[in-house]
């Protein structure tokens, strides 16, 4: 699973490629905790080129919006396929996660 | 004593399918069966029914002792097993659950052995159990005749907590079981000679091609023949089950695999899916929603089944049929039904939600049906996503 990251503004934009599963989540984790302790608390990610997500990823995502909370950060997310879409429907991720469509909206007011 | 004869022979009898032919409309294959009771009935039976519509379950069984107690023991034993089968497609495990019920409160110590057997009717492969009885004989198309002997067990009803295993084999088009119980090879002539099992194989031999009908004729003929005058002394019971072949039964399309129980390999089974998906075209809906279940299922199985996750064995299989996938994880873990525990409140906040439970849930909502079993000393998921015919990967 790649992770590709650029810093936009005072935003960070992490893109992955491939699922989110056990496998994966782990270096999704260490990814995004280190983006956070390297300063930046407006963290976008890019799910355009994830294929699916389990469970696993999910939490790392619940983990990580936790984590931002704490210190009055953002994580947003855009670029859903139709399945990640049904999993985030499915577990009421949609409520709790900043979903957006495109990167400019998931950008938008950041 | 009369009148106990006839009431035990009565509640024999009446248990038996006895239309022949018993399946008019299917034609991949035939069963025939009969079953002679002696004076004092000695407890024989022999059943055949439709599991699903492409399952036939068989088998013949001989209960200890005579008379009406042993009527009753067959009655209560077929019962069992066709109830048990009508979910349970494993004759190891139908019989390792009749077992314990027959053998709680069994103060007669009755027992019952039993040749039981599962035959896919598309594929041609059976799974069988025989538990203490006397080996079937398999005619092969072409004419060769095939003793089954393997054994599974012991007798049924003696012992609670046994555990069956079980084989399988597959048929070819116009393969044949011939099924008996030892009324047979136990008749006596009237110098008390025993008929014995080189004399059937002797009677079978020239019926390289004969019906079930036929095969179970000349099986009781042989015997009649031997027997003449001399009474007899056991129930005589044969059955016998063809199967023609089928014109989907070529077009399988399956895969399975055995996995360790490590991390590592949800890859290797996502990976193998993979392949599957793409030489059969699902849709990257119904893939990626597979990924997501095998992901959840098999890292469930090896996270909590397995003490230290010491060299457990997973199955996987799937099968794609003209209008589902149908998926069965199999594991040698603790008995763990992941289906049991509760939804998760997905309606909480980022900060009140425990994480658990999520995954099943996942499971649970994205396939159309989900199901557990335990059977013998494995926990079987089974699962199935129905597929738009009309959705398919260009």
């Amino acid at each position: 699973m790649e992770v590709a990251i650029r810093p936009i503004e005072d935003a960070t934009v992490l893109a992955f490629t491939g699922s989110l599963d056990t496998n994966t989540a782990p270096q999704a984790h260490e990814a995004l905790d280190a983006v956070i302790d390297d300063g930046s608390h407006k963290l976008v990610v890019d799910f355009s080129s994830v294929d699916y997500i389990a469970s696993s990823g999910l939490r790392v995502l619940l983990a990580t919006a936790k984590r931002l909370n704490t210190t009055g950060g953002v994580l947003r997310i855009f670029g859903l396929n139709e399945t990640v879409d049904e999993v985030f429907e499915i577990s009421g991720f949609h409520t709790i996660l900043n979903v957006f469509t495109t990167e400019d909206e998931a950008l938008a007011g950041l | 004593m009369e009148s106990e004869l006839n009431i035990g022979r009565d509640i024999q009898m009446s248990m038996l399918p006895m239309e022949f032919p018993a399946f008019p409309n299917r034609a991949e294959f035939d069963v025939h069966a009969t079953l002679h009771p002696a004076r004092e009935v000695g407890g024989d039976f022999y059943d055949f029914f439709l599991i699903d519509e492409d399952r036939i379950c068989f088998g013949v069984g001989d209960v200890s002792g005579k008379g009406v107690p042993s009527a009753l023991f067959m009655a209560m034993t077929k019962t069992l097993i066709k109830s048990r089968a009508s979910n349970d497609g494993s004759p190891a495990s139908i019989l390792t659950h009749v077992n314990d019920e027959m053998a709680a409160n069994n103060e007669s110590a009755m027992f019952v052995t039993i040749w039981l057997g599962i035959l896919d009717l598309v594929s041609g492969r059976v799974v069988y159990c025989n538990a203490g009885h006397n080996p079937p004989y398999l005619r092969r198309a072409h004419g060769s005749l095939e003793r089954l002997a393997d054994r599974h067990g012991p007798v049924v009803g003696a012992m609670e907590g046994m555990v069956y295993g079980e084989s399988e084999l597959d048929l070819g088009p116009g393969d044949a079981f011939l099924l008996y119980t030892d009324g047979v090879t136990e008749a006596m002539d009237p110098d008390r000679n025993l008929y014995e099992e080189s004399r059937l194989v002797k009677s079978l031999e020239p019926q390289d091609d004969g019906t079930p009908e036929e095969l179970v004729r000349v099986t009781v003929d042989g015997v009649w023949e031997f027997q003449l005058d001399a009474e007899q002394a056991d129930d005589i019971t044969v059955l016998a089950l063809e199967w023609f072949g089928s014109p989907e039964g070529d077009q399988r399309r399956s895969f399975a695999m055995a996995l360790h129980t490590e991390v590592s390999e949800i890859a290797r089974a996502v990976a193998a899916f993979e392949e599957f998906a793409s030489e059969y075209e699902l849709s990257s809906t119904v893939r990626r929603t597979v990924n997501v279940v095998l992901d959840e299922l098999l890292s469930n199985a090896i996270a909590y089944g397995f003490e230290d996750n010491e060299g457990g064995h997973i199955e996987i299989e799937v099968e794609l049929k003209p209008d589902r996938l149908a998926i069965t994880i199999a594991d040698d873990g603790k008995p763990f039904n992941p289906f049991g525990a509760q939804a998760p409140n997905t309606s909480l906040s980022v900060e009140d939600r425990p994480i658990g439970g999520l995954g099943i849930h996942l499971v649970r909502q994205m396939m159309d049906e989900v199901g557990y079993l335990r059977q013998t000393d494995r926990n079987v998921v089974l699962l199935a996503k129905m597929l738009d015919p009309t959705a398919k990967e260009g």
